[in-house]
């Protein structure tokens, strides 16, 4: 650390400092409210984490941009400041702005209306916690910052590389609710979340400022540790190492332009590819061509000139080839084998659900979605069995497997949705929804199979028109319902 | 005293400099000339530390300039293009050079009333000139031990210049100061340079004392009886010949009295010597290096 650096940084940045000092402290002290609350406490916590955290991003900008121009670069780096010192000094500044406004802020918040009910040793978790997360959000957001050789360039390549992983999350629930019948849901978050450093860090600050220590995820913690040395590694070669002749020329870094457009334009294949194999219908083709636009008018920009090079269109070519070609294998495979996974471990509870809007007469036909009758039922069950009790109900469970084989292979026919419906399998453990499959593509269960499930789970009709017409309770039990029906006829 | 020991720089796949080597002593006001795009900003860039050479290295006083940062502080560098933040005041800039070097705020003051700049007027009010003033007088007042302005003295005018003149010559005699100067305007170096050194190709060409230099070539004017050719003065190093009909006119390095005795052998019926200045000497090593080539 270099003092006289650090000097100059809090003495040309005195109103700066000031200035978001007071901003910070009204914002997250918004909340405050006279009642001591653990609740409030947290509020107030969090806020400050969202200022610190966008802080991060801001700061590095500020601090890192002289490298980018030529003329502050023939200043600064002419300084008698080695780099090592210099770069040391500017993250400790931004550390201590971004980390002291929150330390200030929760310690405020916690004299306020924390003493009592938010124990010492939670509060000295929640800072020590966050002191790495805004160490780690600094070094990583300068280190991609550093990737660009001017100002504008090293913001979009911030921007891209954090917005990434949202992409890839909407990407990868997107594949693989066209790839695997029953538009498999993960209640676990989407696993692409671990690509986002803010995310990995976000989420355990989360559970931390909340004490819920057992939602602390030790994967992320450890993605974000990763991402931490990276960033530290990576901005110590970008910084210490970097030719300032490099500032304000166009940004060849490998990582920068070349790599982005390529990550994006790879995961939009990758999309467009699952949402062809799924419906294979013209418009996905234009979506090709459409990003084949966009990847040409990506690289003119970044470029700066009308120059296309076939390199860079074969790269794309075999982007898109071979994102077409696993998604195919993927169909074909019936989701990599994951549309037929039903994975369960000791303790796990299977349950299947099961709606359908029928014919009053056969419950087993189910209503044509476009016809507008009267003379509906409705029909549906909720089935759930331990996994230590499965051979008890190994008929019914391998009634439900066989319809639910059949709404999976009317999928991967492409079969459209005729019943107004669902058929639901779910692994549950502990209580908490851990995987769920919802298939529109079912066929309905006739009144025979009805029968047999109800033997192990209560299956009830509603039919209102008989509740209008005969004053009749609604919903009745399947056993009663038919009876019944066999009386009215 | 600046070292350049076998100092190569390129950009991309252009070599700029070429295993440049150069000794500068103390106390003397160096003039850097070359054509553009001959390397000399980027010579008093790798000389301040600001460029990583890809070869060899420039040290001052023995302390290599890129590597100990603690001779980065007897170092100025004033670029061509002056560097304000937005927003900032000169009083402001100066906040920067306090804080990093030793800076003499007595001085700063003095200069500032000399050149009449106000340290509380924003700099982006400031004029083309008054920046590169400002520039200047930061500089001056850390007290380097070598000084490096890249054309900053071109925009100048011309009592601003004598007065930078006046300070750089009074600097000389009281400190250890180098001084090294690039530019275009080689009338402006002639007045305030005491040595030189041609850039070109990425090395330098020539260098020296500018005075002895320019001593070593004149400008010869001459008519004969008979119509003469270059073939005729072979044993002179000629750096330009023009002939109109028995009228030659010749610039010639070699010292003056062996020269005027080789012209005597063919009896000229008038001779005039003319002393070049340090803009002729250029163009004429200049153009003998692309006649050469």
């Amino acid at each position: 650390m270099n003092k006289n650096y650090f000097k100059y940084l809090v003495r040309n940045r005195k109103l700066l400092i000031g200035f978001f000092f007071v901003l910070y402290l009204v914002i997250s002290l918004f909340l405050f409210r006279i009642d001591r609350s653990r609740e409030i406490f947290c509020s107030i916590v969090m806020t400050a984490v969202i200022l610190s955290l966008g802080m991060a991003f801001v700061l590095p900008v500020l601090l890192f941009s002289f490298a980018m121009r030529r003329n502050s670069a023939d200043v600064y780096f002419a300084l008698p400041v080695s780099r090592k010192e210099m770069r040391l000094t500017s993250l400790l500044f931004a550390f201590a702005l971004c980390y002291g406004y929150f330390l200030i802020t929760v310690l405020i918040a916690w004299l306020l209306c924390g003493i009592g009910t938010v124990r010492l040793l939670h509060l000295a978790v929640i800072l020590v916690f966050f002191a790495f997360v805004c160490a780690a959000m600094l070094v990583i957001n300068s280190f991609l910052y550093l990737i660009g050789n001017n100002i504008p360039d090293g913001i979009i390549i911030l921007a891209a590389y954090t917005m990434f992983p949202l992409f890839a999350v909407l990407a990868e629930d997107l594949i693989v609710s066209n790839l695997i019948a029953g538009n498999m849901i993960l209640v676990n978050p989407a696993k692409a979340w671990i690509l986002s450093p803010i995310s990995v860090l976000v989420t355990n600050c989360i559970a931390v400022i909340d004490f819920r220590l057992a939602d602390f995820n030790i994967p992320y913690f450890a993605a974000g540790v990763l991402y931490a040395f990276i960033g530290w590694f990576g901005l110590k070669k970008e910084f210490d190492e970097r030719k300032s002749e490099r500032a304000e020329h166009i940004s060849d870094h490998p990582l920068a332009y070349k790599t982005i457009i390529n990550c994006y334009a790879a995961l939009f294949s990758l999309l467009f590819a699952s949402s062809l194999v799924h419906y294979p219908e013209a418009e996905y083709v234009v979506a090709f061509v459409m990003l084949l636009g966009c990847y040409i008018i990506a690289t003119f920009l970044y470029q700066r000139k009308l120059k296309l090079e076939w390199k860079s269109l074969a790269l794309f070519g075999a982007e898109v080839i071979i994102s077409l070609a696993i998604m195919v294998v993927g169909w074909n495979t019936r989701g990599f084998g994951l549309a037929d996974q039903i994975p369960l471990s000791q303790g796990d509870t299977l349950t299947y659900e099961y709606y359908l809007m029928a014919d009053q007469d056969d419950l087993g036909r189910g209503k044509d979605m476009s016809m507008n009758e009267v003379h509906e039922a409705y029909v549906g069950f909720t089935l759930a069995v331990k996994t230590d009790r499965i051979e008890e109900h190994q008929e019914v469970i391998d009634l439900m497997e066989s319809y639910r084989k059949k709404a999976i292979d009317n999928y991967y026919a492409r079969k459209e949705q005729e019943y107004s419906g669902y058929l639901r399998t779910m692994n549950s453990r502990n209580g908490n929804s851990i995987l769920e499959y919802t298939y529109p593509t079912f066929a309905p269960i006739s009144e025979e199979d009805l029968r047999i499930i109800n033997r192990y789970a209560e299956v009830t009709v509603n039919c209102y028109e008989y509740y209008e017409k005969w004053d009749e309770e609604p919903e009745k039990l399947l056993e009663d319902y038919l009876d019944w029906r066999a009386h009215q006829s | 005293m600046l070292k350049a020991e076998q100092v190569s720089k390129s950009f991309g796949d252009t070599a700029v400099l070429r295993d440049l080597t150069i000794e500068i002593p103390d106390k003397t006001i160096f003039g850097l000339v070359g054509i553009n795009g001959a390397g000399k900003s980027t010579f008093l860039r790798l000389a301040a530390g600001v460029y990583q050479p890809d070869q060899g290295r420039i040290t001052l006083n023995g302390q290599d300039t890129l590597k100990e940062d603690a001779v980065r502080k007897d170092i100025s560098f004033v670029a061509d293009e002056a560097y304000y933040p937005l927003g900032a005041t000169l009083g402001s800039v100066a906040s920067l050079y306090e804080s990093m070097y030793d800076f003499d705020n007595a001085l700063f003051e003095t200069y500032c009333g000399m050149f009449e700049l106000n340290r509380k007027t924003p700099m982006a009010n400031y004029s083309k000139g008054m920046r590169r003033r400002a520039s200047i007088i930061l500089a001056l007042c850390t007290h380097p031990k070598l000084l490096l302005l890249d054309e900053a003295y071109d925009g100048l005018e011309p009592l601003a210049r004598l007065q930078f003149k006046r300070i750089l010559a009074q600097r000389l005699e009281e400190e250890e100061i180098t001084v090294v100067i690039s530019s275009h305007n080689l009338r402006e170096l002639e007045d305030i340079c005491d040595s030189f050194g041609i850039l070109e190709n990425g090395t330098i060409q020539r260098h020296g004392d500018l005075l002895e230099s320019k001593g070593a070539i004149n400008k010869y004017q001459m008519a004969f009886e008979q119509e003469l050719t270059k073939e005729d003065f072979k044993g002179l190093d000629i750096l330009r010949f023009e002939k109109e009909g028995r009228v030659i006119q010749m610039v010639v390095r070699g010292e003056e009295r062996a020269v005027m005795q080789v012209l005597q052998e063919h009896q000229p019926l008038f001779t005039d010597v003319l002393p070049v200045t340090f803009e002729e000497m250029f163009l004429y090593e200049l153009e003998q290096r692309g006649d050469r080539s």
